[in-house]
């Protein structure tokens, strides 16, 4: 009789995992490993190697370039982001090492410059066509996501906190051919970033021609060994070095119900059109920094006008600008932003994704989702469409079984979940840790195995 | 081993079925001479035949109906038997090169050319030069291509799924002209597989192209890929990135069906290979698409033969 007392006590006083007003919080812990040796002023830093270039036409050197200006300009916004062209280990040759080991190789290349990421590739120029071929290998420390739960009871339950390790089991990538041209890789609006001369020949030694102030913009024609081809007055050409450039978006996607295009760059600019449904893919003519606000230059109706940066998505010269930007934006906590980047990537035109590459997309905005505070039914769409890309990989399951946390009935959908993750995951000991994290968190025992 | 590759090569197929009728012609490879009589078994999704399904006739021909993707074997007593597996409908009609029994001996000639790209490790994919037609300088750097390319997209497709490496080494062109003999080759170098293809032209330029990546040792597990593309695509000699991934997933569960017999065939269980064998497999049932259940149930067979050399 006193046992059973007890046992009911104990009931009436076990906290229920999920009760209206509860709040849930979630966060990376403090001591995630941010990778190997990390210099302190850049957290999140990639590496971009010089492409290898079987046809040794030079294209290869110029792809990294390119790659390089436009992963900055995604992630310009972002303190403590930052990336650099990769160099190799001393006494080594850069092309070498990639060219024999591959993802290996590039991992070692992005750990000897204290990077979380290398990206590299290979890339053909034949006539005006050029392919490019390129591959993202992560540090094996980005794998690792520890998440820490607090759950602030609103019934006067005690607090839960724990910290559950997910881990992420790929870190390396392998994206879909681009097929494209010189044109329309490097015929674009280049946004000068700092003073820079311009030279009469693509070196330093060459003649000073001109020079270009932070702000101006300049029309690039080509790229190739690291300087703009850029067109001045009357029909004459010169080159700028790519350090100093910023390079726009090529384009920026637009489907508003009430926009306003103006024909300055200014919220107090007449506009062409005003509260208007706008729906398209524009070219980006310039970008420009302006009252605390990104503007736009587009072609609308055969007149150049200006939208609010923030109104429209935007779309680089390959998806893999977007597949980095989105982690950039996963691991500085720009949650919101790091869906958007994914969404960019996935949807990128033309682009015939892995279906390994697109679950981990939607992983990584399910995640996403998680630490935005969004509700455990938009966590779930990006769920179940993971799955249906790998339909035998556990770890969406293990993030749903997360975004039950808290939740109002979690406790049900939790052990729903778990009879799944135990038909998927081969490692029972694996599985068998993570139900008692689970455990530990949510203050109740579990069942489903 | 080829049997249990066979049936899991013939899973990775995973596209959606294709109902064909095939006229297929046996023929012996290096006389061309054709062969009757000879027993035609066949395997697809439906259907495991134990008895043959069909004879060549006295013309060396036989005609099947079947979906693809599909395994074909000919077996005739004085051949060695021709096995298949087919991703997609080939030309017809379907010539079946068996190797005769008492030409399985390599000359001193070849075995002198051989020798000296023979693997030590077996971890080599050859190619024979393409035969496409192409002038002879664009020829050259279409064939280089295609094994960097190759390389490049084979190894690193592996790199995402095991620790697996293997080269591509592009044989010249003298060993290639030598027609079919190339069949032969494959134990001698010590391959894990032969690529080799053909092209035609096509009246609006587009160049087909039929590559053919046979898995060693044995005369088992040959797929056969039919690309078509623009001639201007040629100097990238792509391929397909479906084709790429294809034989990527084949070289892999080639190298680890290997690493799994060699566990086994010792006086003792070599469990640490198995244990690498057991962990990649995972890893490649993990990213596998919607589709693959007949693929999984196979890798699962697999992985419970390892776990019982584990011992758990």
């Amino acid at each position: 009789m006193k046992t059973l007392i007890i046992a009911l006590l104990l009931i009436c006083l076990m906290p229920a995992s999920g009760q209206a007003g509860d709040i849930v919080t979630r966060s990376f812990s403090e001591d995630v490993p941010q990778g190997e040796k990390v210099l302190s002023n850049v957290e999140h830093k990639a590496l971009i190697a010089e492409f290898l270039d079987p046809l040794d036409s030079g294209i290869g050197k110029d792809i990294a370039h390119l790659l390089w200006r436009e992963i900055l300009s995604a992630i310009s916004d972002q303190s403590g982001a930052g990336a650099i062209l990769a160099r190799a280990p001393e006494g080594e040759r850069l092309l070498d090492l990639l060219e024999r080991d591959y993802h290996t190789a590039a991992i070692r290349i992005a750990e000897h410059q204290d990077g979380r990421m290398a990206i590299w590739g290979a890339a053909f120029e034949k006539g005006e066509i050029v392919y490019i071929n390129s591959h993202l290998s992560l540090v094996e420390a980005t794998r690792s996501n520890k998440i820490v739960f607090k759950v602030r009871r609103s019934s006067g339950f005690a607090d839960q906190r724990g910290d559950i390790e997910l881990t992420l089991p790929r870190t390396k990538f392998n994206f879909p051919l681009v097929i494209s041209s010189r044109d329309a890789l490097f015929r674009r609006p280049l946004m000068i970033d700092r003073t820079t001369n311009v030279r009469a020949a693509a070196n330093r030694n060459a003649e000073k021609i001109g020079q270009f102030k932070k702000g101006d913009v300049a029309q690039g024609l080509d790229l190739r060994n690291g300087w703009f081809k850029v067109s001045l007055a009357d029909n004459q050409t010169g080159y700028v070095i790519a350090t100093n450039i910023k390079l726009a978006p090529l384009f920026a996607l637009i489907d508003k119900k009430r926009i306003n295009l103006r024909f300055e760059p200014v919220v107090s600019a007449d506009t062409l059109a005003f509260n208007s449904n706008i729906k398209g893919r524009f070219r980006i003519l310039q970008q420009r920094f302006n009252g605390n606000r990104m503007w736009y230059q587009i072609i609308f109706n055969d007149r150049p006008v200006w939208i609010a940066a923030s109104l429209t998505e935007t779309e680089y010269s390959q998806p893999v600008v977007h597949f980095v930007a989105g982690l950039y934006r996963y691991f500085g906590g720009r949650n919101r932003d790091a869906i958007r980047e994914f969404q960019r990537f996935i949807d990128f035109p033309g682009a015939d994704h892995s279906n390994v590459n697109l679950s981990v997309s939607y992983q990584y905005q399910a995640l996403s989702s998680l630490f935005a505070g969004e509700r455990t039914s938009v966590n779930q769409q990006y769920l179940r469409k993971a799955s249906v890309q790998t339909p035998f990989d556990a770890t969406p399951y293990k993030i749903e079984a997360l975004s039950w946390i808290g939740e109002r009935r979690g406790v049900e959908q939790i052990q729903e979940t778990l009879i799944k993750i135990n038909e998927l995951e081969p490692d029972l000991e694996k599985f068998q840790n993570f139900k008692q994290t689970l455990h530990k968190v949510i203050g109740m025992p579990l069942g489903g195995s | 081993m080829n049997r249990l590759l066979n049936l899991v090569l013939g899973s990775l197929l995973a596209l959606p079925a294709l109902s064909i009728e095939l006229t297929g012609k046996a023929v012996h490879h290096l006389s061309g001479e054709i062969i009757s009589n000879a027993d035609v078994y066949l395997t697809s999704e439906n259907l495991t035949s134990s008895s043959p399904v069909t004879r060549t006739n006295a013309a060396g021909e036989f005609t099947i109906t079947t979906d693809t993707p599909f395994e074909l074997r000919i077996v005739h007593n004085d051949y060695e038997e021709f096995t298949l597996v087919a991703l997609s409908q080939p030309d017809q009609p379907w010539v079946c090169e068996l190797i005769g029994k008492d030409d399985i001996q390599l000359t001193a000639e070849e075995k002198s050319l051989l020798r000296s790209h023979k693997s030590p490790n077996g971890d080599a994919l050859f190619i024979f030069p393409y035969r496409l037609n192409l002038p002879d300088s664009d020829l050259a750097g279409f064939n280089d291509l295609i094994a960097f390319n190759l390389d490049m997209a084979i190894n690193t497709h592996l790199q995402t799924i095991s620790d697996h490496e293997i080269y591509v080494e592009l044989l010249p062109a003298d060993l290639a002209n030598r027609g079919n003999r190339t069949e032969l080759y494959g134990k001698e170098l010590n391959a894990l597989a032969l690529i080799s293809g053909i092209g035609r032209n096509q009246p609006n330029g587009d160049l087909s192209i039929s590559s053919k990546f046979r898995i060693v040792p044995g005369r088992s597990g040959v797929i056969y890929v039919l690309d078509q593309f623009p001639k201007a695509l040629v100097a990238q000699a792509a391929l397909s990135d479906k084709m790429n991934k294809l034989w990527g997933d084949s070289t892999f569960l080639s190298i680890t069906i290997r690493q799994v017999e060699q566990a086994s065939a010792g006086a003792s269980v070599d469990t640490n290979k198995l244990q690498q064998a057991k962990i990649s497999l995972l890893d490649f049932k993990r990213d596998l698409p919607k589709g693959s259940q007949n693929l999984v149930r196979k890798i699962d067979a697999l992985l419970n033969r390892i776990n019982e050399g584990l011992g758990s």
